[in-house]
């Protein structure tokens, strides 16, 4: 990553030139678009979660085309070995995923595999709430992973967008004693609209004053316009900034909620965090064709993400994290589709990463009761993703030590 | 079991503020001349309109815009002869109708909610909507849709054990948590799990064994294109252990041995106190609820009575603590405006904003509610709902909004409306695009009111507008808005308020976190 802390020494002396009044134009053109760190943190990286609800079905994600045990599972939705996109003389990646392929082969994605927790939990919910709490299987956490990397590790100058999830809902990761965090779909809608009379968003503002901290439903509804007050002036700012028009409404699948965070980023929106969460992975019946197009939005939305952060001069400042809360059961069902699992692999692209493949192939010889062993625990992608990207002891977030790998 | 919790309140202790709590608990806050003859009533008699809802008369006819569903046998030989370009094009067609025939189905049924004489019975259907939740993404028919709501109509007061059954062969529920396919030689766990996790006891009551016994159970319970259907050459007839019993379980047994638990009847008498009363009950409620349960054999209508006269349901902790659903939302605002026929298309699509899209729940556990509906995004969507209305910068996606205020807004600053009823009625896909748009006539509204100062028109509007009473200093700036200088405790005189103040100031009453609550 010297490259760019280069680009930040860079920009500062920028900055410094153009508060002389020296700057030539083109660097203080360069210098206004970006801060130079997101407020609150200690510097201007970015992290994007990319949530694939439902259960990915990691093995026809990341295939063990030469595994007579695989195809034994799966007779009729096993991925053919001449369908797979060869990463190694054992894996292969399903065909639909030419996207990510191409970012693993430029060096600018790595795959973890066989992710997952000890005594792993297969209802949706519950597992989805222990990947967002990073809590162990059995104990229950209020808080989010990163709604306590935000208790953690931000200052007070932090703004209530440090994370934003592009959709309807906040995700419980995000949950914290700091309430950071918003959600919307649209920057555009995102605001009070005024009348044009005494009803002016000063007189709406004074209406909804937060009060003392009491903890009642109205003290949590006044706060909660009070961030939604200040963040959504500058979410608009920003989106304005990177020319954002509308039309950036995001979509389930992802593909328009990346457009619409590659211009936030542009924008220069002070946000540490953004949260995707796409559906539709829980593929009981009938899977191949809607896990083929699930997996070719999922590769092209990463390439084509990635492009546009390159284009706009941003990519070496933002890793993508992919997940699902579980992967699905080896043995195909009788209806063409797969039941709950365990492990699956997990995704991370951007410029700064150690590219390759991480963690151990999940064994087929050797399964619990039907189901893939894990390899990796996620708490060691997140600890490995705050101790190398956000450079944090992930400790006190994680409330445990976890062994890291080498992703950055 | 007794509690001064769940004893009932007294006559003497009713009023005009507790009518509105159970008017807006109990159903959806409709409407203020039901809330002048509750208040008249004694609580008990009170409690017992909304409890014994079969006396009123019902609220019409079933949808006559559902898609039958048609059997694969009969697609086949309607089809035989067609080529594959007509094939699709029918294809086409019908998915079409049916994603019309859903998003009128979410239109009829707030049309329902909304003009119901029996509003308990709607609010219960909309209850277990979110307990028994089913996506029609997933199940993809608005006449199998249809039948799971009417369901939770008949049954929703009814046996909470014959409700369960008859959701368990429901063919939306036998679609959506993939039971028609669930196979001696391939069980699916999915339906057996959520039976008991989150249907009917919870979590910890059961072990991952309890779900593989009696998804084999189960394996059997089917449906073909119209109803339930039992498949014997699916069912597995061997031995299975579930909840520490042994024999040769069919889905039928499962569900008696579930019901002979402690569990259930705990389980859904804290969910329904939370529900209509508030989160987090004292164990001594859930207890007491409970055991009303058991003693009449899972039927809900004691209980509900049970819950409904409760010393703790009108408690501080429930009184206007709560957050209003979404459905709730804009059936409230909709008749604390005198709507008498909303565009009730447009209220749909804002429901689905506000993160309450019916018939589509995000997963099978439905909305979580509370403050769970509350976000910087939703609140301010829920902010801006009164404030749309006509103006010049129209955008498409506002026209939701615009339509569902009708041709008069809160927003000040627009006198007359840009754009005919019709033609917004249209562009929003309205169903009730024939008839005339519906108004709300602010007119009459504002020259109901009695005021003869300004303190006193703002006292007016909070009375009718709010559950939760304003602070001072919002009473302040409200009159402040009012655009007249003066004594606001002295009379205003002749001094007329500006309607365009009385717009800005309403505009500003419903965009506070207090409107939020009910």
């Amino acid at each position: 990553m010297s490259f760019s802390i280069t680009r930040r020494s860079f920009m500062k002396s920028a900055a410094l030139f153009s508060s002389m009044g020296l700057a030539p134009a083109f660097l203080t053109r360069a210098a206004e678009g970006e801060a130079p760190a997101i407020n609150g943190f200690k510097d201007d990286r970015v992290l994007v979660v990319l949530q694939l609800g439902g259960g990915n079905d990691g093995l026809n994600t990341v295939v063990p085309y030469t595994n007579d045990l695989y195809y034994r599972a799966r007779p009729q939705i096993g991925i053919k070995k001449d369908q797979a996109l060869r990463l190694t003389d054992e894996l292969g990646l399903n065909k639909n995923l030419e996207g990510l392929l191409g970012l693993y082969d430029a060096g600018k994605a790595a795959i973890v595999q066989g992710v997952g927790y000890p005594n792993p939990d297969r209802s949706h919910f519950r597992s989805m709430e222990i990947w967002h709490t990073a809590s162990d299987s059995e104990q229950y956490l209020g808080d989010g992973w990163i709604g306590r990397y935000f208790d953690n590790c931000c200052s007070g100058t932090a703004r209530p967008q440090a994370g934003v999830a592009l959709g309807p809902e906040r995700p419980q990761a995000f949950d914290g004693a700091k309430g950071l965090g918003v959600a919307f779909d649209n920057p555009d809608n995102f605001g009070w609209r005024p009348g044009k009379f005494t009803d002016t968003p000063d007189n709406f503002a004074k209406l909804n004053t937060p009060i003392a901290q009491t903890g009642s439903t109205l003290d949590f509804l006044r706060h909660t316009t009070s961030n939604a007050i200040m963040s959504s002036a500058e979410v608009k700012e920003a989106a304005n900034r990177a020319g954002l028009a509308g039309g950036a409404v995001a979509r389930k699948n992802g593909e328009a909620a990346f457009r619409t965070v590659a211009g936030l980023i542009r924008g220069g929106l002070q946000t540490r965090i953004y949260y995707i969460a796409a559906g539709g992975f829980d593929t009981h019946a009938n899977q191949t064709g809607t896990h083929d197009n699930l997996l070719k939005r999922l590769g092209e939305g990463l390439a084509q993400f990635q492009q546009q952060l390159e284009q706009d001069g941003t990519a070496d400042r933002v890793m993508t994290m992919v997940f699902s809360e579980f992967g699905r059961r080896v043995e195909q069902n009788a209806s063409g589709g797969t039941d709950h699992g365990t492990a699956a692999p997990m995704f991370l692209v951007g410029n700064g990463i150690k590219p390759g493949i991480h963690g151990a192939a999940p064994n087929l010889a050797d399964l619990d009761n039907g189901d893939l062993k894990h390899s990796v625990d996620f708490r060691s992608v997140y600890a490995s993703v705050l101790q190398q990207w956000f450079e944090v002891d992930p400790a006190p977030i994680l409330g445990q030590t976890f062994a890291t790998l080498p992703i950055v | 079991m007794a509690t001064p919790l769940l004893e009932p309140i007294h006559a003497p202790e009713w009023d005009r503020r507790k009518a509105r709590h159970l008017l807006n608990r109990a159903g959806f806050g409709l409407t203020h001349a039901r809330l002048d003859r509750l208040a008249a009533l004694q609580p008990a008699a009170a409690v017992d309109y909304f409890v014994d809802f079969e006396e009123q008369p019902d609220a019409g006819a079933a949808p006559g815009f559902l898609v039958e569903p048609v059997g694969r046998e009969e697609i086949r030989r309607r089809y035989a002869a067609a080529t594959e370009e007509e094939r699709r094009k029918a294809l086409n067609e019908y998915q079409q109708q049916e994603r019309l025939a859903i998003q009128q189905l979410k239109a009829w049924w707030l049309h329902r909610m909304y003009t119901t004489e029996r509003p308990l019975q709607e609010k219960l259907a909309l209850f277990w909507h979110g307990h028994f939740a089913t996506s029609a993404q997933k199940v993809k028919s608005s006449w199998h849709t249809h039948q799971l709501n009417d369901v939770f109509r008949r049954n929703g007061a009814g046996n909470f054990k014959k409700l369960a059954i008859e959701v368990g062969q429901s063919p939306s529920m036998l679609r959506y948590l993939d039971n028609v396919q669930s196979t001696k030689k391939h069980p699916n766990e999915n339906w057996a799990r959520e039976l008991m996790e989150l249907f009917t006891m919870g979590k910890g009551a059961y072990t991952e064994d309890d779900i593989k016994n009696s998804a084999r159970a189960f394996t059997g319970w089917s449906a073909d294109h119209r109803q339930f259907v039992y498949r014997e050459d699916y069912h597995d007839t061997g031995d299975k252990v579930f909840l520490g019993r042994r024999g040769d379980f069919d889905g039928w047994d499962i569900f008696d041995i579930i019901f002979e638990q402690q569990a259930p009847a705990n389980f859904i008498a804290k969910k329904l106190w939370t529900y209509f009363a508030y989160e987090d009950p004292e164990p001594e409620i859930v207890e007491g609820l409970a055991s009303t349960l058991r003693q009449g054999n899972y039927e809900l209508r004691p209980m509900l009575r049970q819950m409904f006269m409760a010393q703790a349901f009108y408690s501080d902790k429930a009184i206007a603590q709560q957050v209003k659903s979404p459905v709730q939302t804009v059936l409230q605002l909709a008749s604390d405006l005198d709507y008498d026929n909303p565009p009730f298309s447009a209220m749909a699509q804002a429901t689905q904003r506000l993160g309450q899209d019916l018939f589509f729940p995000p997963n099978v556990k439905g909305w979580d509610g509370g403050r769970a509906w509350v976000n910087a995004n939703t609140l301010l969507v829920r902010y801006n709902l009164p404030g749309y209305l006509v103006t010049a910068k129209l955008k498409k996606e506002d026209l939701a909004m615009m339509a569902y205020l009708g041709q008069a807004g809160l927003q000040s600053g627009q006198d007359s409306p840009s754009m005919t009823g019709s033609a917004m009625a249209s562009m929003t896909g309205d169903a009730n695009s024939d008839a005339a748009l519906p108004q709300w006539n602010a007119q009459e509204f504002f020259a109901s009111m009695e005021y003869s100062t300004l303190n006193e028109c703002i006292a007016q509007m909070e009375d009718r507008f709010l559950s939760a009473p304003l602070s001072p200093e919002q009473r302040a700036v409200l009159i402040a808005s009012l655009g007249v200088e003066g004594d606001p405790a002295a009379p205003v005189g002749d001094k007329a308020i500006p309607q365009r103040f009385l717009f800005a100031t309403l505009h500003l009453l419903l965009s506070t976190a207090e409107y939020q609550l009910c």
